[in-house]
């Protein structure tokens, strides 16, 4: 069964002026769970907005978004294995499953400057109200699962590309979603990080975590942990559901 | 037209909410003719983005619909000093013929829009739109009295007139004055008495009969109804007495005056809160198996019944009090 399916989802700004583009174009994809999708494409070409449709940043302008077995109960009334059309969500569920299903490494990592590696991480634990001491020990988990934990206490500002970037990945895992989404995770990354990288998605994959990954680094789409590589050009889908 | 503050305040209320409603209404007919969740089309999704806006705009419109009422019995109350023969608000009202249908109409759209806020509080914590199509059907019901009740007061405003003589509560809740205030008024004290205890009795068994077992949920606002009603008429027919402690004075607004404490304020907010709620509860009743519902509305119910009881104890506790230290005894 999938875990994401996109039924004819568009996404149009500033529809019906002048200056009106068409960023998503009637993609339809099906991602399966515990697997790595990639969606390849040069810029421009639809990821990122793709990206942010499904992880309830932004709806689209028509089409739906179903997500099954979404690993927690995001609000009342939804149980683990039940299915949700988030497009149609009002906008107090959706916080509910950006918090809980998805856990998002952004291009430029977005890290809050002038806190601690520490804090950078727990942020996303604190709307959820579990109480701070099992957050802050998950998070020192997870910064020791990284590698990391000796910058535990220092500010974001003072780390290196790679630690800033594995502090961006422990922030997005820390309420354990079912679902990780990067995008561009190795843009800014020399070789031998985007290869760290990959080797922490294979990592996640073999948890059997869902990975979405919007890229246009061979290193990325021509990993031999993509499942499938979704082919973007212009807002549509050009190829996709390629096995590699 | 009196150029007094409240008036002002009143009339650009009004228009602005007259104006919020009519431009829910547009989208509320395109939502109950054309909403269709299973669609993922342009339309649908635009609808489902615009009834937050929508939603947002009428809590703060339908909030001041409530507000209104008590604004405007106020305005009422002070502009009595404006006009030969009126003693308070009674007496404001009746300076043109458009004060006591526009009471009615303000009284009957707190209701409504207490109605309305309560569905659309239940509809917006629901993750499927369930009560949507309700919401909006309801709303486009409640529109034209709304609009209705803004035309009146402009008409009533416009029609203010300083130089105008009229008759004040003294002769308005007269018992030898025909029609419906004079009948209220000639109602027997003791029995009224007896009736409003056994209903404020019937009320809390049956709203607790109803948090307790989660049924009877018809019957409890079947009561807390009869038991508002019930209210109003023993206002007009005895509390006021003991509170003016005179046997002939049956005027529902001088209590909202200083002299007595504007014990009418409270009087009347326990009496519409707990009323609302209590409608509230049965309005809710047939919906609460639609989708998501069933999550929310038993919990929304509970504290809709809590809120009726506590506001109808704390009117039934002002008027005790009344009753019992006033120098007034009736029927002894």
């Amino acid at each position: 069964m999938t875990v994401i399916e996109l039924s004819h989802v568009n996404k149009i700004f500033n529809a019906g002026k002048n200056n009106q583009f068409i960023a998503v174009k009637d993609v339809t994809l099906a991602v399966e769970p515990g697997q790595v999708t990639v969606l390849k494409g040069p810029s421009g070409s639809g990821k990122t907005t793709l990206l942010t449709l499904i992880g309830c940043m932004a709806r689209p302008t028509s089409g739906r978004i179903v997500l099954r077995e979404f690993g927690s109960s995001a609000f009342p009334g939804i149980g683990e294995t039940d299915e949700v059309e988030i497009t149609s969500l009002p906008e107090r569920f959706l916080t509910g499953i950006r918090r809980t299903a998805f856990g998002f490494i952004f291009q430029h990592f977005n890290l809050v400057r002038g806190i601690t590696v520490l804090e950078n991480v727990m942020l996303p634990a604190y709307p959820t109200g579990e109480k701070q001491a099992a957050v802050r020990k998950r998070a020192v988990k997870l910064l020791e699962i990284f590698d990391i934990a000796r910058h535990a206490a220092s500010r974001v500002d003072l780390l290196s590309g790679g630690e800033i970037q594995r502090v961006a990945i422990a922030r997005a895992l820390i309420n354990n979603p079912q679902v990780l989404i990067a995008d561009e995770p190795t843009a800014h990354l020399d070789t031998r990080l985007s290869r760290e990288f990959m080797d922490i998605v294979g990592a996640f994959k073999a948890e059997g975590k869902t990975i979405l990954i919007a890229s246009h680094d061979p290193i990325v789409f021509d990993s031999h942990l993509a499942d499938l590589v979704v082919e973007m050009r212009d807002g549509c889908v050009i190829s996709g559901g390629t096995a590699q | 037209m009196i150029l007094h503050p409240a008036v002002l305040a009143l009339l650009i209320g009004s228009s602005l909410t007259g104006l919020m409603l009519l431009y829910a209404v547009w989208y509320g007919i395109r939502i109950v003719a054309r909403w269709d969740i299973k669609s993922g089309s342009e339309l649908q999704l635009g609808l489902e983005k615009r009834t937050y806006l929508i939603s947002t705009i009428l809590s703060y419109a339908l909030a001041f619909q409530l507000l209104s009422l008590f604004l405007f019995i106020y305005t009422a109350d002070q502009l009595h000093t404006l006009f030969s023969g009126a003693m308070c608000a009674a007496g404001t009202l009746n300076v043109n013929s458009f004060g006591y249908p526009l009471l009615i109409m303000k009284i009957v759209n707190f209701l409504l829009a207490g109605l309305w806020l309560i569905i659309n509080h239940a509809d917006t914590r629901g993750y499927d739109y369930p009560l949507i199509k309700i919401k909006y059907a309801l709303l486009i019901a409640i529109a034209p009295l709304v609009l209705l009740e803004t035309g009146f007061q402009f008409a009533y405003f416009l029609g203010l007139h300083a130089d105008v003589i009229t008759s004040c509560c003294g002769s308005l809740f007269s018992l030898d004055r025909p029609g419906i205030a004079g009948d209220l008024a000639g109602l027997p004290p003791v029995p009224m008495e007896a009736l409003l205890y056994a209903g404020m009795a019937a009320t809390a068994c049956a709203g607790l009969y109803f948090q307790q077992k989660g049924r009877g949920g018809y019957l409890f606002s079947t009561v807390s109804f009869l038991t508002f009603i019930i209210c109003v008429v023993s206002l007009i027919s005895f509390i006021c007495l003991y509170i003016y402690e005179l046997p002939t004075h049956h005027c529902p607004f001088c209590i909202l005056q200083k002299e007595y404490g504007y014990v009418g304020y409270a009087l009347y907010i326990t009496l519409l809160a707990g009323g609302v709620a209590g409608i509230g509860t049965g309005a809710l009743q047939p919906l609460r198996a639609q989708g998501s519902m069933i999550c929310v509305i038993p919990a929304l119910q509970k504290r809709l019944t809590l809120l009726n009881l506590i506001m109808y104890l704390l009117f039934t506790l002002i008027v005790t009090y009344r009753l019992y230290f006033s120098s007034l005894r009736l029927g002894g």
